[in-house]
């Protein structure tokens, strides 16, 4: 229940609302909130709940791929893995982990360059406005450009600017010993070799940017992963059980 | 919670959503949302059929942020293990298994996709699977099995008959277990 009964500390961040047309949700009415794990209460008062580091659903979906719904579908999904371990607000490292492992403790290379990645602020958590701007970039409508450069970074795990072969190498190794896959030094030296060949076009012994982009777009499936299907549905996965806000004072 | 259900007020403009219903009537196809691989993308018969390495490293479980959104753990959806068999041995043995099982098998771009066709005319797919195999090595193959939507417990059959039938040791059901520490 302690979900629902707001802390004067997120008074601060409400979002200001002056001369926005369109009052945000959860704003003062009464409203009946239905979180995503069941738990169920109405609250009538002036104070709504947000996480702290909230952003406007209007002003991200103008910026990304999503609409206003879907960002708030998001915010369902947010408060659920944000919540999970540390009740704050934020996603951390181990709560991300456990949402994508169901294991907090769980290291991994690709879950650290995400992760990395997602937090744009870099200030080791990931906020509902990164969370939604990352994930943005994962829309079947997201154009491929963005995901081939998020695709490129996160691949670029010193971040030089150019996967080197030893990069490559690392994580075709951490692939397989996540996978309990052996496979001997000579089999991987020849996968990695023959990648390597073939996307270095300028051969020097490193992929930009450029060779990068011109490597996805031959071999298509590299970037099968940068695209979440789910997301083009998520109002139905996440519905937002919050009565409309149209809904004025007087006729509750 | 009953109680507040009842209640006039709440009734006012509440729409119960059922998302267990919806979920079954939108399978998510991620291969027809994904970037379609073109014709003209056929690889030459000269270059190698070897996996790249970026495709490999694109199957880490940590690049699939479908962990937000899915109910079950990763290794109720996928299967992976590695085979001494060729690629053309695999498809086969894999398509003579599940049209056995009552399944229909569509073949696109050396990806076979498998198909339930459900009892009830309104909703015609129960259970849709997918499965590649990736060349290792000149002699080892890497399959994987892929449940885009439907039946969970149908989907494990039909990995119990695969690996019982193409032979897959006990060690290597790790792959499926790997996030059990």
């Amino acid at each position: 229940m302690h979900l629902l009964f707001p802390s004067l500390s997120y008074l601060e961040s409400r979002p200001n609302s002056q001369g926005s047309p369109t009052p945000p949700q959860l704003s003062s009415q009464s409203s009946c909130v239905l979180n995503v794990s069941g738990l169920m209460g109405c609250f009538s008062s002036k104070r709504m709940k947000y996480t702290p580091g909230y952003e406007e659903p209007t002003i991200l979906a103008s910026e990304t791929s999503f609409s206003v719904s879907e960002v708030e579908a998001l915010y369902e999904l947010f408060k659920k893995l944000s919540s999970s371990i540390f009740d704050d607000g934020f996603i951390h490292k181990e709560e991300f982990q456990f949402a994508l492992f169901r294991n907090r403790n769980r290291k991994n290379l690709f879950a650290d360059r995400i992760f990395d990645l997602f937090d744009l602020k870099r200030n080791g958590v990931i906020g509902f406005g990164e969370f939604v701007r990352s994930l943005s970039i994962f829309h079947p409508d997201a154009p491929v450009s963005d995901k081939i450069a998020f695709a490129f970074k996160l691949y670029d795990l010193r971040q030089t600017g150019f996967i080197e072969r030893d990069e490559l190498k690392e994580m075709v190794v951490a692939l397989l010993h996540e996978s309990d896959l052996i496979l001997s030094e000579d089999v991987i030296e020849v996968i990695v070799d023959k990648t390597y060949t073939d996307a270095d076009t300028k051969g020097d012994g490193r992929i930009d940017q450029e060779e990068w982009k011109e490597f996805v777009l031959k071999n298509p499936s590299l970037i099968k992963n940068m695209t979440l299907p789910y997301l083009k549905d998520i109002t139905l996965a996440f519905p937002s059980f919050v009565l409309n806000s149209e809904v004025p004072d007087s006729e509750v | 919670m009953a109680g507040i259900k009842e209640d006039q007020w709440f009734k006012r403009r509440y729409t119960p959503v059922n998302p267990v219903e919806d979920k079954e009537a939108t399978c998510i196809d991620d291969e027809s949302l994904t970037i379609h691989e073109s014709a003209s993308s056929e690889k030459d018969a000269d270059s190698s059929t070897l996996i790249n390495a970026f495709e490999l490293i694109g199957m880490s479980s940590s690049l699939d942020l479908s962990g937000f959104f899915e109910k079950e753990d990763v290794s109720e959806r996928r299967m992976r293990f590695t085979s001494h068999h060729s690629p053309k041995e695999l498809m086969e043995r894999i398509e003579d298994i599940v049209t056995q099982m009552g399944f229909v098998v569509q073949k696109r771009n050396g990806k076979l996709k498998v198909v339930e066709l459900h009892k009830d005319r309104n909703s015609p797919v129960n259970l849709s699977v997918a499965a590649e195999v990736f060349e290792i090595s000149p002699s080892l193959y890497l399959v994987e099995v892929r449940k885009s939507c439907g039946d969970a417990k149908l989907y494990r059959q039909l990995c119990e008959k695969l690996s019982h039938d193409l032979g897959v040791p006990r060690s290597q059901k790790l792959l499926n277990t790997e996030f059990l520490v």
